[in-house]
């Protein structure tokens, strides 16, 4: 071996002792020997034992499952995993509109967390919105949104984010990662539409509960349930859509219930204001972009108002629901 | 057919976390204290080490082992996810109350957290006497195992540079310790 300079030797020592050998000892200055016992005693500096790792691991895992569910991979057979993901677009992907999309995109785009609310099944993450005026198109939509004139999308303009298909229809939301417009088959075939409040039960393996109060010219307009194939006829579901109508302007309320449980957990990330009020003495999660989440021993509930109704109505909505 | 596509999903997902938890326990320690040696601060290196081992789990079916080996590629990642912190940092210096209240739910307990602030306390401020190179490659080397050669590819010097710039960086370290170590 080539006699080599102190500083290539250094090194080499250093190697050998990741590998937990033992250098043979030449002698060194004393310089040298002390700037090795320095390596040496960084070598063996742990940080991390004293993180959580288990949380790390879990956290990583966790997230994965819940970016797999959003992307429609049936994870098995159970035919409510695949409604909770056609569900969970309700609130997620088809609501872009809003700008309430999924954490971890929302990571991508916007580093910054402001606020974290988390009831037991829900949690909503606000995220700052530093003038982001376009958002990249999430990965899983590349190639399938276009604009207006047919030119491939790469951005949605938070303004107008309207996404079209390659043949010109606009995109109402995503299904199992498939662009759906008015036109789609399973736009209509997807869901079971229930107009008599009495049968909603029927369908449920929860007992959906209306409210008692609605705001003036609101009424019940619909349940919807989502379907798994065409026959289904939809049995012991985990989740319900109540649409209620104002007759006089057309504006609607929805409210989504679902069984509480793990399958049914949502997450969702917004850059409207978020706030952690009551509703009957619980915590709930109002978000200002018309929205309130809180839930009971009995169902997970999720307020959408999308006419302009304040935060009072919405919680009195809500509060008279049980 | 619906059913043993789905318990094929199912057990190629199974295999994909098998396989990601083997990688994850392997490569932890390395990243988190690579990251601890480059911004000192433990909440931070347990969320960036986060973001890390999420992006490995997005990106590890495109991992091929004829462009680098795992450690670098893991590494890399790492660099990158440090670099996109400090950058962020430079645009907005503030970090919200709630977030920090999460992340000290999840620490051990406040006896903890006290005794860990005070041995690394002197650790961090001699860290903080280096310059950018010099702390990067501290945090390679100590924090990552990198040989030099892997180090000098990384930074695009020379193996041999990086071996004086670590030895030269070493007499630094040592000088501001002094007596305190």
């Amino acid at each position: 071996m080539s006699i080599k300079s102190k500083e290539d030797r250094f090194s080499i020592e250093l190697d050998a002792y990741f590998k937990g050998l033992q250098e043979c000892r030449t002698s060194n200055t004393q310089e040298y020997n002390e700037l090795l016992e320095l390596g040496k005693n960084l070598a063996d500096q742990d940080f991390s034992k004293n993180s959580n790792k288990k949380a790390v691991l879990n956290k990583i895992l966790e997230k994965e499952k819940l970016i797999n569910e959003r992307k429609g991979i049936m994870k098995n057979s159970n035919k409510t995993k695949k409604i909770a993901i056609t569900a969970a677009s309700f609130l997620t992907v088809c609501a872009i509109s809003t700008y309430v999309i999924q954490p971890a995109y929302a990571h991508n785009i916007a580093t910054k967390i402001i606020k974290t609310i988390s009831l037991g099944h829900v949690s909503t993450e606000q995220f700052k919105d530093d003038k982001v005026e376009k958002i990249p198109v999430p990965a899983e939509f590349k190639g399938k949104v276009f604009d207006k004139d047919g030119k491939p999308l790469v951005e949605l303009s938070k303004k107008s984010p309207k996404m079209y298909t390659a043949s010109g229809e606009e995109i109402i939301c995503f299904t199992n990662g498939e662009p759906v417009t008015k036109n789609s088959k399973s736009a209509n075939v997807s869901t079971l539409e229930v107009k008599d409040v009495n049968e909603i039960n029927n369908h449920t393996c929860f007992k959906v509960l209306l409210p008692n109060y609605l705001p003036e010219g609101y009424k019940f307009d619909k349940a919807i349930f989502f379907k798994e194939s065409a026959e289904d006829t939809v049995v012991n579901t985990k989740y319900v859509d109540l649409s209620f109508i104002n007759e006089k302007n057309g504006k609607q309320i929805l409210i989504q219930q679902r069984y509480p449980d793990e399958t049914t957990r949502v997450e969702s990330g917004t850059d409207a204001k978020v706030q952690k009020i009551k509703v009957n003495g619980a915590d709930a999660i109002f978000i200002a972009s018309g929205r309130l989440s809180w839930e009971t021993n009995n169902a997970l509930y999720f307020l959408r108002d999308k006419g302009n109704l304040d935060m009072k109505e919405l919680i009195k909505i809500a509060e008279s629901i049980k | 057919m619906q059913q043993t596509f789905a318990t094929n999903v199912l057990k190629k997902e199974k295999v994909k976390e098998e396989e990601f938890t083997y990688i994850f326990e392997g490569y932890y320690k390395r990243v988190y204290n690579y990251i601890y040696y480059r911004v000192n601060c433990s909440y931070t290196t347990e969320d960036l080490t986060s973001q890390v081992f999420e992006k490995v789990l997005l990106k590890i079916d495109s991992y091929s082992e004829s462009k680098a080996p795992l450690e670098v590629w893991i590494i890399t990642i790492a660099k990158n996810a440090v670099n996109d912190y400090f950058r962020g940092l430079k645009k907005h210096k503030f970090f919200s109350l709630d977030t920090i209240m999460e992340l000290v739910g999840r620490e051990k307990n406040p006896e903890d957290i006290l005794l860990i602030a005070e041995t690394n306390d002197n650790l961090s401020q001699a860290l903080n006497t280096l310059n950018k190179r010099e702390r990067h490659i501290v945090a390679l080397k100590f924090g990552a195992n990198f040989k030099n050669k892997d180090i000098a590819e990384m930074l695009q010097v020379t193996e041999s540079n990086v071996g004086v710039i670590l030895y030269r960086t070493m007499k630094k370290l040592k000088n501001e310790l002094e007596g305190e170590w």
